[in-house]
């Protein structure tokens, strides 16, 4: 056999190929860019933020932005109580994140392994899931949130387990979905015929090739989940005063929207920053992961 | 295991069913077949007619609501039927392998060609450690000829094309060396170059190796080629086997006869084509007796009988009444 000559291309994977079609992608690496701005912006904290968020002085109530006759040190101006508006929007988005995160890292392991277990072992382990899925998927959401809420009381870790006690449906369908599309494929049956066993199949055949669908709702989820907290933080069900959350300022904006509209004004505009971002993230991911676009 | 007398592989009656709404139908009906040790035994028949079903029931590989019944199945010399389902399992790529009828999408996406053969070779224990495992599977990848293998090996099945695809499955199901290759329908998916050049190197492979091979096709030139003895299928039947010059040369089932005059020839490029007229019954609707009788341009009162394989020969069976020489029983 003659040496062939071959042209020094790297190999690359589905997964570095999908990164480099996602960094093309502008408005999508943009929004991706704003996204890790507020991450980076809620870890550093303290180090970012001007005051201290619950530092509250009557003198400064109410007192409007920079722009309409406030001052420099309080750029954002302040709320009912006299705290710096800005400095709670940053560490507001500490919760709004790790709530997020949290819910959506909780509901995707517990949906990968519901659906991936559902969509290969079928019969009644199917029936079951798919029952217990159909079951959580009839109630509203924001509902079943705040019954639970009610039920286990208020406080950070019980907004985490409100949520994704229902969230994880989401990517269970999924991936059932996912799973049985792809156990019928030449390469799932080809393995079985190779003498693979069913949890190889599952983990090496089947997990890998679902995992770009899975970040994708995971990413578009987490976008769903920031919103539904600060609904419950609207609502006062959410993490307690005085800790600052986006929700619950909006909500203490609620009194003075005619006389002093940035109070509320400024959090909204901050959740719909964020979720925007992500969406439009989520969106490039998309684009670059799914592999129906792919050859 | 050792090879004991007889043929590698042994089947008798076996019967593959599915449940559906519709009613039982019998994908593979009652089909008995061997495999002698070196033997290349090639299949034919139309799509549906059982062919693939036939092969997969062998290996195991009908999942629910299929149900797979035989009288005796035995692989050099085990009775594969007493087997459990680790058994059943350790048998499978080690010594049967299948390749599958669409090398595009045979192999996992997500994972390098190397890491895919390496990892056979390790489940079976056909390698000590990664790094021999890696040797052996640049070893496999050389003999089904894929140019510069070594730096090849951390490549992803799309950076291949369709025939190379289609080699790497054969190298995947060969990692380990297994004593049977079910090659089903391997050349489909290929143009007709890379066809010749995959049927070729399985037919060096088996001398190479010593193998014995099951050619799943729907090509009897492909069979007229390759294969030693032909057996050919109809709505789950095998309608007539023998050796693959006697079935060529002089088919006794009206059945082969109409494939073999379906087959357009560059020697008798002016003679017409002859197309055998009508489709396969359908499985929930076979008829009682013979089923090839709607097609079949010999049929008579006396066919609508039911007709059992009877021997023309001692190596020749056909599943025809009307099959001159054939025993009446």
């Amino acid at each position: 056999m003659t040496a062939v000559a071959r042209l020094p291309a790297k190999a690359e994977s589905p997964f570095q190929l999908g990164l480099v079609r996602l960094m093309e992608n502008r408005m999508a690496t943009a929004s991706g860019l704003i996204a890790i701005l507020f991450v980076l912006a809620a870890l550093f904290a303290p180090l970012v933020a001007p005051h201290d968020p619950n530092d509250a002085d009557l003198f400064r109530r109410l007192q409007p932005p920079v722009w309409l006759g406030g001052e420099w040190a309080f750029p954002l101006g302040c709320d009912g109580l006299g705290r710096d508006i800005l400095s709670r929007l940053i560490y507001g988005a500490r919760i709004s994140i790790l709530v997020g995160t949290l819910v959506v890292v909780i509901a995707t392991i517990v949906g990968v392994i519901a659906g991936l277990a559902a969509g290969f072992i079928g019969g009644w382990v199917d029936r079951s899931i798919s029952w217990l899925v159909d079951v959580l998927l009839g109630f509203p959401y924001l509902i079943f949130a705040i019954g639970l809420m009610a039920m286990m009381g208020t406080g950070f870790q019980n907004i985490v387990l409100a949520l994704a006690y229902k969230e994880w449906v989401v990517p269970a369908r999924i991936v059932r979905g996912e799973t049985l599309a792809l156990r019928e494929l030449e390469y799932v049956e080809a393995a079985r015929a190779l003498g693979a066993s069913r949890g190889h199949i599952m983990l090496r055949e089947i997990l890998p090739n679902i995992l770009s669908p899975v970040a994708v709702v995971a990413t578009v989820r987490m976008a769903h989940v920031i919103i539904l907290e600060a609904s419950l933080s609207f609502l006062g069900l959410g993490v307690q005063p005085p800790t600052a959350s986006w929700g619950s300022m909006v909500a203490d904006g609620r009194d003075f929207l005619v006389d002093a509209w940035w109070v509320s004004t400024f959090p909204g505009l901050a959740i719909l920053a964020l979720v925007m971002a992500i969406n439009v993230f989520s969106q490039g991911l998309r684009d670059a992961f799914d592999p129906r676009i792919q050859e | 295991m050792t090879a004991a007398a007889g043929p590698l592989l042994l089947v008798e009656g076996l019967t593959t069913e599915f449940a559906t709404r519709g009613g039982l139908v019998r994908a593979v009906d009652d089909v008995s077949l061997r495999v002698e040790a070196g033997e290349c035994l090639g299949v034919v028949g139309e799509s549906g007619s059982g062919k693939s079903m036939t092969f997969l029931s062998v290996m195991g590989l009908v999942r629910p609501p299929g149900r797979v019944s035989a009288r005796r199945l035995m692989f050099d010399g085990t009775d594969v039927l007493a087997l459990d389902e680790a058994g059943k399992r350790a048998l499978r790529g080690r010594d049967i392998a299948i390749t599958m009828q669409d090398a595009l999408t045979a192999l996992n996406p997500a994972f390098t060609v190397a890491t895919q053969i390496t990892e056979v070779l390790i489940a079976h224990n056909r390698a000590a450690s990664m790094g021999e495992a890696r040797i052996k599977a640049e070893e496999m990848m050389r003999l089904v000829g894929i140019p510069a293998a070594a730096s090849r090996l951390d490549d992803y099945p799309h950076q291949f094309s369709g025939g190379m695809r289609q080699r790497i499955m054969i190298a995947t199901a060969l990692a380990c060396r297994p004593r049977l290759l079910i090659a089903d329908e391997p050349t489909t998916a290929l143009d007709v170059t890379i066809q010749a050049q995959v049927l070729d190197l399985i037919a060096d492979l088996r001398r190479e190796l010593g193998m014995s091979v099951v050619l799943i096709t729907h090509d009897l030139g492909v069979v007229a080629e390759h294969a030693d003895r032909v057996m050919v299928m109809y709505a789950g039947q095998v309608v007539e086997d023998g050796p693959t010059a006697t079935i060529i040369d002089r088919p006794a089932h009206p059945y082969t006869r109409g494939l073999i005059d379906c087959m357009p020839n560059l020697e008798t490029l002016d003679r017409p084509v002859h197309p055998i007229p009508g489709q396969v019954p359908s499985p929930l609707d076979l008829p009682p007796h013979c089923r090839f009788f709607d097609r079949c341009e010999r049929a008579g009162p006396q066919c609508r009988v039911p007709v059992a394989l009877l021997p023309l020969s001692p190596d020749h069976g056909v599943r025809c009444i009307r099959a001159e020489g054939a025993a009446h029983g």
